[in-house]
């Protein structure tokens, strides 16, 4: 029996406004506890909300982004239910009237597109925090209490979970890109909860759906999707029936859990917020926030490939930042070939920011520069690993490359004569060598370059010394 | 002494605001053992706002009508660093860290707090009696109800423990205790005072309120709380307009006389107001009677709604960040159970019951969203009135005082004591409690002016030019 | 609507209120009245109104993003029956 898997997602985005969604308080990661609050956050009597101008522009800017319809006249609702880090003991949230709603995004999923129908995105407020590390109770940091979220929800189109993978991280980096979210993950600024029903291959009722909890990274979204398809066509396989449950995923356990009762017993009471008034968008406040939208990370992608000749894996890679891809543009825009800027991107760039823990807005070589030091190395001033050196005290200094050539004493030499002469000096002094070249053994030509290399101070155009050494090989 | 009076010797320096607080603790000290108006008398802060207000005075700068003049608040309004319970056991000591905007603004105009008053638990009641403090006894007759909410509120300003009240209002508890109590009691139009610090009770129906001695205290003291305020996103931009015309009359005015809020009403209350509309006819207005039915369903619809919000609105008592925690607790479970089951009164969990049922999956449609369909439909009425009738008279409660412990166990029938005020509440109208008359056995009676949103102006109006008219024999509680 | 001990004890769970069983016979009497007071909503003919959400006809009531200082840690945490290094403590919480 085959079974396809059911999947939808409901992803949480702090939104990375000043302030908190309902009061003034910092909205900041990391502060000492219980530091950016104050009544309204921490549900005090006599408190009122007032919703922030920016959270409503933001949660329409990922709307666009994302697709959707912009609803003309939402409202909050409150969610009621007690939990120590929902200090009001309700949240306010949209219940029946989301901000934005009917959009869809475009996925590539290893070569093969893919469209995710995204039911609706709407605006509510993030819980404080429970701590643990007492024994013999349990701590309250109301710091991101009140923080704004925008929760996304797919229709049930994820077939796999490969593709909740590309989902998640397409728009994370699509929230990053349009500035809304800063998407960090270790901060908890991006979350999931994943639903996941099975059926039968070519079935077109849906089974039924278990909600999983607790998902805090995309790799745990894929493992916690792939063990919960297991579990259910472990218990169908059995003869048993799938309950409509809330579990808690266990990424250390890699296993999940029935939640207990405070999720699957719950009734929220959902009704109209009273002390927030509607919000009502016309489609003057849609377009000046559609005018604020750049290239979209897939949009861009797909135009690096089609356009630049870009490999997917690479454009992916570019664009999966803003700031890298910004950084990308910029080099090329200076003259250097797109398939060559990609090339340092990819190796070198990565590799030093990995080195110095150094992230994609922090590049220190202006693209001029590096722009520059293609170039020279397409005139073959300099070959291809001296350039890398250079580039690496680029990565230290932001100096010109010319100057650093010529200090570092790294010019190529492509003077044939001299190169020449070399090759032949060298291919006399090793008969050995041609005698092997002409027995089979093709690494005598790779010791006769290496010992001109040498001889250069790797200065000589290695491809040159190669055909030049072949030739002087063939002809012994 | 009223505002105007009072505020007239303070700035000729014939009395200062010490002497006069002094003269209020005194008074405190005196009569509040019988009356039990105060829960938390604020000595200390009365004598050094009256210290500054006596600065302020001297200084000869521009100085509020309020300035100096001693007052109390109903202790549901957050006031910083002083005691604020709610009547409950569940606050019992909690002091909050910051002030009600309302209060900000009658402490900057110089205000001088006496204390904090009692109210019913939360706001919840109609005679003070579910205050976990006990009782607030009516100046008029120790042994009967002062009213409620805000019977605090009332008991204080008519024994004279206080020359004006603030209070809040949500089915009537601003005018009712007025009315019971023979004093000026206005709700003015939802959205004119910024509830950030009134302790919730019904979000779409609180407001605060003033309780004073007569309509032009009353008007003054309103003045200065209302406006927008940015941390209240229901207050509205709306000008205080109505202080230059207080006492242009109501010639010419057309008062509609509902008839519907006339039925099962005691014979005493119908006859002070009919006699009241006679006042009115020899003012020069015109009294007309019309059909207003829906009345009768305003009265469960605000117990649904007003018991669905507080049901939601009271859910952040739970003994985690402040307030009363049980000490039998084991879990998070029993935590919240225990604290809150001890820490609330039997009134106060009633409503929360009828409100979270109200709400709940598969009842939300025929009681919750019901109740706010009906609401739309009282409100419209409202609007068809007046745009025949300048202001609306009614009674303000069925009867006057009732005694101290009836109707205990009939909760429906405490409610009905709300029947003339809840519709007010609904349609988020402006009303006033005015004195205009009393019952055989000599206690007060109050007559309900209204006046379509944001129209202050008639209502005050109206409320003004009676009380210059009215001819009936004034009695002072003996208290 | 008939107001049963069951229904009772499901929404004094949901409200977090222990009801001993004294009171809740007592509590399913006073409910069963008041529902019957709010079941009169019933008569009447409400299918072509909108119900109504908000008093003041108030829309897009919003605050700009600018930081306001926050409240003293201490100030908010004064009025906790229980804390620890600057946090509300509650009993220990298993997830």
């Amino acid at each position: 029996m085959n079974y396809e898997k059911v999947i939808g997602l409901e992803v949480h985005a702090e939104l990375s406004t000043n302030t908190k969604a309902y009061c003034s308080c910092k909205n900041e990661f990391g502060s000492p506890v219980n530091t950016n609050c104050c009544p309204i956050c921490m549900g005090f009597p006599g408190i009122l909300p007032t919703l922030n101008r920016e959270v409503v522009n933001y949660a329409i800017k990922a709307g666009l982004a994302l697709n959707c319809k912009i609803r003309q006249f939402s409202k909050q609702d409150r969610k009621n239910y007690f939990y120590p880090d929902l200090g009001k003991a309700y949240q306010i949230t949209q219940y029946d009237l989301p901000l934005c709603y009917e959009g869809y995004l475009d996925i590539m999923v290893d070569g093969v597109e893919r469209r995710i129908g995204i039911t609706r995105i709407h605006i509510e407020e993030d819980t404080g925090k429970l701590l643990h590390d007492i024994t013999d109770g349990s701590l309250l940091d109301f710091n991101r209490a009140g923080v704004p979220l925008i929760e996304v929800v797919t229709e049930p189109d994820i077939r796999s979970s490969r593709e909740a993978e590309v989902f998640l991280e397409t728009v994370r980096s699509i929230l990053q890109y349009i500035e809304v979210s800063d998407g960090k993950m270790q901060e908890g600024s991006i979350r999931c909860d994943v639903n996941v029903s099975i059926r039968e291959e070519g079935d077109t009722k849906f089974g039924t759906r278990c909600e999983m909890k607790n998902v805090n990274t995309f790799s745990g979204a894929v493992r916690a999707i792939e063990y919960e398809a297991k579990r259910q066509q472990e218990v169908i396989e059995n003869g048993g029936v799938i309950d409509q449950e809330t579990r808690r995923w266990d990424d250390a356990a890699n296993q999940n859990f029935l939640m207990r009762s405070k999720e699957n017993s719950n009734d929220y009471r959902y009704f109209p917020e009273a002390n927030v008034m509607p919000i009502v968008v016309d489609d003057a406040w849609i377009e000046s926030i559609a005018k604020t939208i750049p290239e979209l990370p897939h949009v861009k992608m797909r135009r690096y490939i089609e356009k630049m000749d870009l490999p997917e894996y690479d454009a992916g890679i570019i664009t999966s930042s803003q700031s890298f891809s910004r950084y990308f543009e910029e080099v090329v825009d200076c003259g250097a070939n797109p398939k060559e800027v990609s090339n340092w991107c990819m190796g070198e760039i990565s590799r030093l920011l990995k080195e110095t823990e150094k992230s994609y807005d922090e590049i220190p070589v202006t693209p001029k520069k590096l722009a520059k030091l293609i170039a020279l190395i397409d005139k073959k001033t300099v070959s291809v690993s001296a350039g890398k050196k250079v580039f690496t005290k680029m990565f230290e200094t932001d100096e010109d490359p010319e100057k650093l050539i010529k200090e570092m004493g790294l010019s190529q030499m492509n003077d044939e004569g001299a190169i020449l002469a070399m090759v032949t000096e060298t291919v006399a002094a090793n008969p050995q060598s041609v005698e092997d070249y002409k027995n089979g053994r093709d690494r005598a030509l790779g010791f006769l370059v290496g010992q001109i290399m040498k001889k250069s101070a790797g200065k000589a155009n290695p491809k040159m010394v190669s055909d030049m050494v072949k030739d002087a090989l063939e002809k012994a | 002494m009223t505002i105007q009076e009072l505020s007239n010797k303070l700035n000729n320096k014939e009395i200062s605001s010490v002497e006069v607080t002094k003269d209020y603790l005194e008074k405190i000290k005196g009569k509040d053992e019988k009356v039990h108006a105060y829960i938390t008398v604020t000595e200390e802060e009365a004598l050094a706002a009256a210290n500054a207000a006596d600065e302020k005075l001297a200084s000869g700068e521009n100085v509020s009508p309020l300035c100096g003049v001693p007052m109390s608040v109903k202790d549901n309004i957050c006031t910083k660093s002083i005691k604020t319970t709610c009547a409950s056991k569940i606050l019992g000591n909690f002091i909050p860290p910051y002030s009600a905007t309302l209060w900000n603004k009658l402490e900057g105009a110089g205000s001088v707090i006496l204390g904090k008053v009692n109210l019913d638990e939360f706001a919840m009641g109609v005679s003070t009696e579910t205050s976990y403090f006990g009782v607030t006894k009516n100046p008029y007759d120790l042994g009967r109800v002062s009213g409620g909410s805000s019977g605090g509120s009332a008991a204080c300003v008519a024994a004279d423990m206080a020359v004006y009240s603030i209070g809040t209002d949500t089915g009537g508890s601003v005018r009712q205790p007025a009315s019971y109590c023979g004093v000026v009691g206005v709700k003015p139009t939802y959205g004119r005072v910024s509830r950030y610090g009134l302790v919730a009770y019904a979000s779409s129906l609180d407001q605060a309120g003033v309780l004073a001695q007569n309509v032009g205290d009353a008007a003054l003291v309103l003045s200065e709380m209302s406006g927008l305020d940015s941390y209240d996103s229901t207050t509205v931009d709306y000008a205080v307009d109505y202080m230059d015309d207080l006492n242009k009359g109501c010639k010419d005015f057309t008062i509609g006389v509902p008839k519907e809020y006339f039925e099962n009403i005691d014979n005493d209350v119908k006859d002070a107001i009919y006699k009241a509309l006679k006042t009115y006819e020899s003012l020069g207005a015109k009294i007309e009677e019309f059909s207003m039915d829906t009345v009768k369903y305003a009265l469960p619809a605000y117990y649904i709604i007003g018991c669905a919000e507080a049901s939601s609105n009271l859910a952040m008592f739970d003994g985690v960040r402040y307030g009363f925690r049980s000490e039998d607790i084991t879990d998070l479970d029993s935590l919240y159970k225990k604290s809150r089951s001890e820490g609330f009164g039997a009134e106060v969990k009633r409503r929360i019951m009828l409100g979270t049922y109200a709400l709940s999956a598969g009842y939300y449609d025929a009681y919750y969203k019901k109740a706010l369909k009906v609401r739309t439909l009282v409100s419209k009425k409202f609007d068809e009135a007046f745009s025949k009738y300048d202001v609306i008279i009614t009674p303000v409660s069925p009867s006057t005082a009732f005694e101290i412990g009836e109707n205990e166990n009939d909760p429906v029938k405490r409610y009905m004591a709300d029947i003339c005020t809840t519709p007010i509440n609904l349609a988020g109208l402006p009303a006033m409690s005015v004195p205009c008359g009393y019952d055989s056995k000599n206690l007060p009676i109050g007559m309900q002016i209204l006046a379509k949103p944001f129209n202050e102006k008639a209502m005050f109006r109206a409320g003004a030019a009676f009380e210059a008219a009215a001819d009936f024999a004034k009695i002072q509680p003996e208290i | 609507m008939k107001v049963t001990k069951e229904v009772i004890l499901h929404i004094a769970d949901l409200a977090k209120l222990e009801v001993t069983d004294e009171e809740c016979g007592k509590l399913t009497g006073e409910m069963q009245s008041i529902v019957d007071f709010a079941d009169q909503l019933n008569k009447i003919d409400t299918d072509q109104i909108d119900s109504m959400e908000h008093i003041t006809q108030n829309v897009n009531v919003l605050r700009d993003d600018v930081i306001k200082p926050s409240f003293d840690r201490d100030e908010l945490l004064a009025n906790a029956p229980q804390k620890y290094a600057g946090c509300y403590k509650v009993p220990k919480i298993v997830e």
